[in-house]
């Protein structure tokens, strides 16, 4: 037998075991500091007497945490290695900044009954990076909590409710700000379903959270896409990120070749979005009509944006023949776009608008 | 003067996880921050990634509360800090990275092999069954010098600070239960 395989076996010791040793652990602690040891025997045989009287039989297999439910992380040793996982390259780009000395990158998973990590399940991405200003240091550690859409969901140590709020290019960041001997901030707020935690601890002698907020809110968000319409036979929107790189995976993909459950999506948020009466009048359009349908995607860091598939146009000849027509038309998807609080901000002086 | 800081007790705190209120972190992190990493410096001997893997511990212990309850807090965080300390062990363990008090309580269990065995899954249940009634039927002080030292990797003169003995004491206690365990584990047909 292994010493590992002896190690592993030792996982699986129940917890009333761990339960007892942790309070005999505490007597013992508590002992050690009053320094009195001749009452040893009896704080023992009082801490015995103590687990005996609470010692209830557990259910083993319902409290035994099983390996499923234990998070690993994996470390990156740089930005480039971690973008072949999360290719959130527009915001490592903001964090990368001359200044910043990255410490440490780890993604959490979750873990399969190895413990090994299930790389499709990321749980949380920190980075923790430090900022040598003129004679202090600012430590920052940038979270992304997966699949988070509430700000409260966050377990972040370091945040106190103040009731502090505020917009920036139209996020919602809820903030505090405590002096525990240094000046320590956290924002927080909801990006693309996922919860961003920005948590600063500044040598200086101001809270320097607006500094890294900025940095992220500032920079990365408003420039990250935008929309490109292109007129030939056919009129096609094209979505392109700052890096000029067109994310938008399939380029011609006409709504008939959307499946159902997508076509819902696209007619669900056309409801949202108080299109209703046009959601129906390209309805009926579709019926008639199998070519040149338009539609809008949009792809952020790496996958389909969360309110996707936006507007989209039945071909009409009467009202598109002309260049000042499709002009039109590009008017009201950026309508759309720019009146929907859900939509990723569009840049109005990106070059091909 | 120094203020005192009140804690808030266990039981106010696993409700502040069944109320999905993130104030049970920040009440966890204050009551058991320097207990857990602690634990995890024990088997990793690096601060940074102790505190990883507390920061795993948290977001473990707000996914498992609710539906768990548990009845001690800090023994619930103590295996969950455990577990993720020794799931960072292993991965560096893979890249050859670390030494650490892991590898040094390990090497105590000198007679063991280093040979790689092949465990089904039944004779790994096994295993792990009879340590787990190996461990319950060591007298009090046994166990506990058992826990500090194999489970929680402590270093010996730790467990000797806690017990007020020496930490020959301790080794000669160390020797008593490998004894124990080795006898036990032959005699149930592995090989040690």
């Amino acid at each position: 037998m292994t010493r590992e395989r002896f190690f592993d076996a030792l996982d699986a010791i129940d917890i009333d075991i761990v339960e007892d040793f942790v309070l005999t652990d505490n007597a013992l602690e508590k002992r050690s500091e009053h320094k009195k040891p001749k009452y040893l025997k009896w704080t023992a045989l009082a801490a015995c007497l103590v687990l005996v009287v609470c010692f209830v039989p557990f259910i083993k297999n319902i409290f035994t945490p099983s390996h499923g439910s234990s998070p690993v992380t994996v470390r990156y040793s740089s930005f480039e290695e971690l973008s072949v996982v999360l290719p959130y390259n527009n915001f490592y780009k903001a964090l990368d900044s001359e200044n910043a000395n990255t410490v440490s990158i780890g993604m959490s998973y979750a873990s399969d009954k190895d413990g090994n990590a299930i790389t499709t399940q990321p749980l949380q991405l920190k980075i923790r990076q430090t900022y040598e200003c003129e004679n202090y240091t600012d430590t920052v550690d940038f979270y992304i909590i997966f699949g988070k859409t509430d700000v409260n969901e966050s377990y972040i140590a370091g945040y106190e409710e103040q009731g502090l709020t505020k917009e920036i290019n139209g996020v919602t960041v809820h903030y505090s700000m405590i002096d525990d001997g240094a000046k320590h901030a956290q924002g927080k707020f909801i990006y693309e379903g996922n919860l961003y935690v920005v948590d600063v601890l500044s040598g200086g002698s101001e809270y320097a959270l607006d500094v890294y907020l900025e940095k992220v809110l500032g920079d990365w968000l408003p420039d990250d896409f935008y929309v490109k319409f292109v007129i030939d036979e056919t009129y096609y929107c094209y979505v392109y990120n700052t890096d000029l790189k067109r994310v938008m995976i399939n380029d011609s993909v006409r709504l008939f070749d959307v499946d159902r459950e997508t076509l819902e999506k696209i007619y669900k948020k056309a409801s949202e979005c108080n299109m209703l009466e046009y959601e129906h009048s390209v309805r009926n359009k579709m019926n008639k009509s199998t070519e040149s349908v338009y539609r809008v995607t949009l792809y952020a860091h790496g996958r389909q944006y969360v309110s996707t598939a936006y507007g989209f146009l039945a071909w009409d000849e009467e009202f598109y023949k002309t260049d000042s027509d499709f002009a039109s038309f590009v008017d009201f998807m950026k309508e759309i776009m720019y009146s929907t609080p859900e939509f990723i901000r569009l840049d109005p002086n990106a070059p091909h608008f | 003067m120094k203020q005192e800081t009140v804690l808030m007790s266990d039981e106010a705190i696993v409700e502040l996880y069944f109320k999905r209120d993130e104030r049970a972190i920040s009440e966890t992190d204050r009551k058991y921050k320097s207990y857990l990493l602690t634990i995890a410096d024990n088997i990793l001997h690096n601060r940074l990634d102790s505190e990883e893997c507390l920061n795993d511990t948290y977001i473990g212990t707000w996914n498992a509360i609710p539906p768990e309850r548990p009845r001690i807090l800090q023994a619930f965080l103590a295996v969950i800090m455990r577990r993720c300390a020794i799931n960072r062990y292993k991965s560096d363990r893979r890249e050859k990275r670390i030494p650490s008090e892991l590898v040094d309580s390990l090497s105590e269990i000198g007679e063991f092999s280093d040979e790689e065995d092949i465990l089904t899954e039944l004779q790994a249940e096994d295993l792990r069954r009879l340590i787990n009634d190996f461990v319950s039927s060591l007298p009090k002080r046994r166990r506990y010098v058992f826990m500090s030292r194999y489970y929680f990797s402590r270093p010996i003169s730790e467990v000797a600070r806690l017990l007020a003995c020496s930490e020959s004491t301790v080794h000669k206690e160390i020797a008593k239960i490998k004894k124990e365990l080795k006898e036990k584990l032959e005699g149930e047909g592995y090989t040690v």
